[in-house]
């Protein structure tokens, strides 16, 4: 995009503004949203955990992130809507390759 | 989908939108009408366009309709016939109902920060005095209450501004002012600041940490015992080991596992209680709690936040290291599969104790001499002010979702109590117990926003109206955040309740991070609001975090995101309450109480609002408002430069 195009006045915030939508614009499908069900398989002090239904996954989740009327017991049902998981880029985050090394080499 | 009588009354400032199919000749009924509520929507969808005559709910009920239209045709004056005038009465007192009605989750949550303006109108005033105080009430559906102590020299300046707007009311104060001078000194007497409590804060200087034989300070020098660290895994027997790192700011660029908490080194000097007395605190070092299980997986790990410390470091927040600080950072492995269950967590926050609190034995021993710096923080209570609360929600919900509260030692752990086994119901603290590492906390998810125990020791939105002198601070509320609604809202009225008896004028709700801790946020602000006390709420919401639920009473709210993309970018601290938020929060309550208006919202999130709010309260106050940097100062990896850097 070049500059003359922008007849913005401040490029910087305008910049601001389109990196802030930089996720929005990667992702192609993300509005195809779909209606997950799962089970609650596991509930400790900080955490919760959820198989999908119909073998599509497992999700574990801090406390703070599942709404709940009542308290929490494995057999739950529980509802979401999310959309697929979509790879923003062919590039990997050496940051986060680093991190899973040294956690490799800790845990033996 | 039509709407009832009584959406229709509450909307009648809202633009009229057929919602079906509509024949020639119809008498307008609300079953006629869109839900005003769902007009944005359709109108981002493109599905409407609403013309600039587009008439309001209350024009048009009862008006006959002069041609057949399709679903959503917004209602114009050349369709209808019989049109009603609204009276300019019923208008402003329906608008601010209507503000509030209106205020749908979406707008709510994108954003935040609504434009404090100072519009007073006031066309009636009704005034009578009692008990030396003059009560003007100001109508037009505003309901502005002032209560003006006799005999007080000199109105503040929030008032004036409220008061010179109105003759009437200026006019009754000269009146009343004649009275004898008995009754003037004793007026003068009840309206003085009050000095409730002091503490002072020593520092002392350490430049340098160094191992030795025993654990002492000399000079500006922090020496650590060699063997510590084998004592400290008897702290608690989950605990398999511990070891401590000192990095200096030359390991800055050193890889770190994920921070758990940031804590001030402090003590209490002997036969004082926290909260007042003496505190001695070290300067220029902190501790930073890290761990992990025995297996290596981080405690209360949900993805990785571990890595280089300048990349992921917020500094100088409020609940982060300062940039030149030297860390003394634990590394606790505690047993295999404890790192989610409450006392996997609490055990690593008992082994870093330890060691903190053999530095603290070592600080009551040193010389006074040694003082850098004597800091007094004095508590008032200014009962001719208007009164509020600041109520803080914490995390409750388990595990490391828990603070310690009131410990013995500024942020220790022994004697305290975890907000969790209180049954997370409200506790008040005073502003300088807070102040005083209070608060112990065992700091959970999301890196960017979580307010760890070093926030609570430098709290400015607690600093900030301390020192204000246009408002009575009556205490620091804090309120657990558990798991199940029930409970949240068994919770939450509780706090309604306790607010009902403080008689505040105004009310702060703060809270950390994002997810179901919203939903008690939401119900704070209506146990609080229903109450007829104006509520300013803050919290990050931006992109990432909007709130889940919001009710009429969430109008003023302060968006706490300082990153870039409004997302939780695990950079410490990066998104938590700063100085500035605080400034804005108070101008915003000033503007509540005293009925100024406040804008509604905008449907997305806009960061520009808080610039222009700034600016805004830099206008009127005369004072400079510094704002804090975001992630873009830190040094950045080759992804995120791409990312950032493509304005260059």
């Amino acid at each position: 995009m070049s500059k003359s195009y922008l007849k913005v006045k401040n490029v910087k915030k305008f910049m601001i503004l389109m990196n802030k939508r930089d996720i929005d614009a990667k992702m192609k499908y993300g509005d195809s949203i779909i209606k997950m069900e799962g089970i609650i398989v596991e509930v400790e002090d900080g955490a919760v955990a959820v198989d999908f239904k119909g073998r599509l996954g497992y999700l574990k989740v801090p406390k703070r992130m599942i709404i709940c009327d009542y308290p929490l017991k494995v057999g739950q049902e529980v509802g979401l809507k999310m959309s697929f998981l979509e790879v923003l880029s062919p590039e990997v985050n050496e940051k986060y390759i680093s991190n899973l090394a040294k956690k490799e080499i800790k845990g033996g | 989908m039509s709407i009832t009588n009584e959406t229709a009354q509450e909307h009648i400032n809202d633009l009229a939108v057929l919602c079906c199919r509509t024949e020639e000749g119809t008498i307008l009924a609300p079953s006629n009408l869109e839900d005003p509520n769902i007009l944005p929507d359709l109108e981002d969808s493109g599905l409407l366009e609403i013309p600039s005559d587009n008439l309001k709910i209350g024009e048009v009920l009862g008006a006959k309709l002069l041609k057949t239209v399709d679903s959503l045709t917004p209602l114009t004056p050349d369709l209808l016939e019989g049109i009603k005038e609204l009276t300019a009465e019923s208008e402003s007192e329906e608008d601010q109902d209507n503000k509030n009605q209106q205020k749908k989750i979406s707008e709510q949550s994108s954003s935040a920060d609504n434009l404090v303006e100072d519009q007073i109108k006031s066309k009636q005033t009704t005034s009578n005095f009692s008990n030396g105080i003059v009560k003007i009430h100001i109508g037009e559906g505003k309901d502005i209450n002032l209560e003006i102590p006799i005999g007080l020299s000199g109105v503040n300046a929030g008032e004036n501004t409220i008061v010179n707007s109105n003759d009437g009311a200026e006019h009754s104060l000269q009146s009343e002012k004649v009275e004898s001078p008995a009754e003037e000194s004793l007026t003068k007497e009840i309206n003085e600041d009050k000095k409730i409590r002091s503490l002072t804060k020593k520092h002392f200087q350490i430049d340098e940490v160094e191992i030795g034989d025993e654990t002492k300070i000399e000079g500006t020098t922090l020496y650590l015992r060699e063997n510590i660290c084998q004592d400290a895994v008897g702290a608690d027997d989950l605990v398999c080991s511990i070891k401590f790192d000192i990095i200096t700011p030359a390991d800055y660029d050193k890889y770190s596992e994920t921070i758990m908490d940031v804590q001030p080194i402090a003590t209490k000097e002997e036969d004082c209680n926290l909260g007042e007395g003496v505190t001695r605190v070290l300067d220029g070092v902190v501790i930073v709690v890290t761990g992990t299980d025995e297996t290596g997986v981080q405690i209360g790990e949900f993805g990785s936040s571990e890595g280089i410390l300048e990349r992921n470091i917020m500094w100088n927040r409020p609940g982060a290291p300062d940039k030149g600080e030297i860390f003394i950072k634990t590394e606790v492995i505690i047993k295999e599969k404890t790192n989610m269950e409450r006392p996997g967590p609490l055990a690593a926050h008992k082994a870093s104790d330890f060691i903190t609190q053999e530095i603290r034995n070592a600080l009551k021993e040193v010389d006074d001499s040694l003082v850098t710096k004597e800091e007094e923080l004095t508590q008032y209570r200014r009962p001719a002010k208007k009164k509020v609360v600041i109520i803080k929600e914490i995390m409750g919900q388990g595990a490391m979702h828990d603070n310690i509260i009131l410990p013995i030692e500024p942020v220790g752990i022994l004697g305290g109590e975890p907000n969790v086994d209180l049954g997370n119901v409200p506790l008040v603290l005073s502003p300088l117990e807070v102040l005083d590492g209070g608060i112990h906390a065992l700091t959970c998810i999301g890196p960017a926003s979580k307010e760890t125990s070093r926030h609570y020791w430098r709290e400015p939105l607690v600093k900030e109206i301390m020192a204000d002198d246009e408002l009575d601070l009556a205490g620091i509320v804090f309120v657990g955040s558990p798991q199940a609604n029930s409970e949240k809202f068994y919770v939450s009225k509780r706090l309604g309740m306790l607010v009902e008896t403080m008689d505040v004028d105004g009310a702060f709700i703060t809270t950390e991070g994002f997810g179901n801790n919203h939903i008690d946020f939401a119900s704070h602000h209506e146990q609080v609001g229903m109450r007829g006390v104006p509520v300013v709420g803050m919290s990050f919401c931006a992109e990432q975090g909007a709130l889940v639920v919001g009710n009429k009473y969430m109008k003023y709210m302060i968006d706490n995101n300082k990153s870039e993309q409004g997302i939780e970018n695990e950079i410490l601290s990066n998104n938590t309450l700063c100085p500035e938020d605080a400034v804005r929060a108070a101008a915003m309550l000033k503007a509540a109480m005293f009925g100024a208006d406040v804008k509604e919202a905008e449907r997305h999130f806009n960061h520009h609002v808080k610039d222009k709010n700034i600016d805004l309260i830099e206008e009127e106050t005369t004072r400079e408002v510094e704002l804090v940097p975001n992630e873009q100062i830190l040094p950045k990896s080759k992804k995120r430069q791409e990312i950032y850097d493509t304005d260059e």
